[in-house]
């Protein structure tokens, strides 16, 4: 109880700071300023490196941060039931899949209000500035895509760690997790040729949710003015096809490791 | 029907043989022991029977269903196995409600009665990182037999219990098994197998004898 709420209180900080300093870059701009750009630019913007190491230390927090922080308050989810009480909980669900499903829902429902409540954060703190809304119907749009791209690469993540940590130590695999999904970040840092560029970053599932590479018509209305190149055939569509691939084999692994694992008193 | 039956067990771990071609029926109602030392398969057993481990070989039934094929889970159950815990920042109430709640087949009073059963108070305010090794023993017991199983299953029941403490459990499982559940134990206390089984059996190197079958008891 204690965490859910102190991770919700987080939420509202990370989304209050986030926008505050993005909310400085948009109402910088010569025109185009709207709170369509102030939720994209929140928690969903990285620079497209165009220099042989490109990195925005800003861009890069706003951009990693939240993210990092949910996945380190999620990492012990597994492990908990079954260092602290496993015997107990798991004996008492019909089955070992149930188990696993009961939780897969229960950290999507919290990762789901996680991010809609940065999102929601953030359209507030566009409001209070007096930053203009350019259709009501592109808000909604990119919030929900906001919300959903971040919400399914983080719980790609953090059912990574739990499955790991059904393995190895949880603050081994909360490491080594966090280690991959930060290297995984190197794309949007390290300059390549276009298409090695193009495709290291449609593949990869970390940078999913950079709206603004995205070639969408909807956003090329808000990113074109803005003048950062989308990547051809990179669109939501593609993302949510990616993303939905990764959870996929996600869920499938985990359900797997969670059929077959043994408990007995290896740590727990 | 048998509660459990247990056909060609074995379980082999990093190439060690933990649980050897075991064959075992044990009727429903009863109260079975199963005794012997330190790392002789008793636990493994129990784990085995409760589907925590699945088997290299053989096959468990609870109650007619293949553990890991029909069911993951015997569907009565209450257990107690080493080294398991409780949330330490609950009280014990607190602990057991959670437990409950997984189920929802028993109400707060249900809780409660079964917290007073095994002598603790289930409005004590103190957390379950305060209680005493006894007291975590007996919150162990209670949340075991709060849902009124037909198999409960008991790894060292009256370890770090004081001698009221263990006689209150056995008192308990007397009740249980008055109510009609099977009960297995395993001890290393030789009292807790003759006093309170029906049938007891010799756990050694991974293999299982019926006590006085000319494998010295201990």
């Amino acid at each position: 109880m204690i965490k859910k709420v102190s991770v919700f209180i987080t939420a509202v900080v990370i989304g209050v700071l986030s926008s505050l300093i993005r909310l400085d870059f948009i109402t910088n701009l010569a025109e185009g300023a709207s709170i369509e750009l102030l939720v994209m630019f929140t928690a969903n913007f990285l620079p497209y490196p165009e220099e042989k190491i490109t990195f925005e230390l800003i861009a890069s927090l706003t951009y990693i941060a939240p993210k990092l922080y949910i996945l380190i308050a999620f990492g012990d989810f597994f492990y908990d039931d079954f260092r602290i009480s496993s015997v107990y909980v798991f004996t008492r669900k019909d089955n070992r899949v149930k188990w696993f499903l009961d939780k897969l829902f229960h950290i999507l429902k919290h990762l789901v209000l996680y991010f809609a409540i940065i999102t929601a954060v953030s359209v507030i703190i566009g409001f209070a500035n007096n930053l203009p809304v350019a259709s009501v119907q592109g808000l909604l749009l990119i919030s929900s895509i906001c919300i959903l791209l971040n919400v399914t690469v983080t719980l790609v993540f953090v059912l990574l760690i739990n499955v790991l940590s059904l393995y190895i130590s949880c603050e081994m695999s909360l490491f080594l997790t966090l280690l991959a999904y930060v290297f995984a970040h190197l794309p949007a840092i390290v300059k390549r040729s276009d298409p090695v560029q193009h495709l290291l970053i449609k593949l990869n599932p970390v940078l999913q949710p950079v709206l603004p590479w995205h070639d969408d018509g909807f956003l090329l209305d808000y990113i074109q003015p803005l003048d950062i190149p989308a990547i051809p055939g990179f669109n939501v569509y593609w993302s949510f096809l990616v993303l939905g691939a990764y959870l996929v084999l996600a869920v499938f692994v985990g359900i797997r490791v969670v059929k077959t694992v043994e408990i007995t008193d290896r740590n727990y | 029907m048998m509660a459990v039956e247990i056909y060609h067990l074995t379980k082999i771990i990093r190439g060690r043989t933990i649980l050897n071609d075991i064959t075992l029926e044990l009727e429903r109602g009863k109260i079975y022991g199963f005794f012997g030392r330190n790392a002789s398969g008793k636990t493994m057993l129990f784990r085995a029977i409760c589907g925590l481990i699945k088997p290299t070989r053989g096959e468990v039934r609870v109650f007619g269903k293949r553990i890991g094929v029909d069911v993951s889970f015997p569907e009565s159950l209450g257990l107690i196995i080493e080294n398991v815990g409780f949330w330490e920042q609950w009280t014990g109430f607190q602990n057991l409600k959670f437990l409950a709640s997984i189920k929802n087949i028993i109400t707060d009073e249900d809780i409660r009665a079964a917290i007073r059963r095994v002598g603790l108070d289930p409005d004590d305010k103190r957390i379950y990182g305060k209680y005493s090794l006894g007291m975590k023993q007996r919150l162990g017991i209670a949340q075991a037999i709060m849902e009124k199983p037909q198999l409960i299953v008991l790894d060292e029941p009256t370890n770090s219990l004081d001698e009221e403490g263990v006689g209150l459990v056995r008192n308990i499982l007397l009740e249980e098994k008055g109510r009609g559940a099977t009960i297995l134990i395993a001890s290393h206390i030789k009292e807790d197998i003759d006093l309170l089984c029906d049938e007891k059996f010799k756990v050694e190197a991974g293999r299982i004898y019926p006590a006085g079958s000319g494998v010295k008891d201990e």
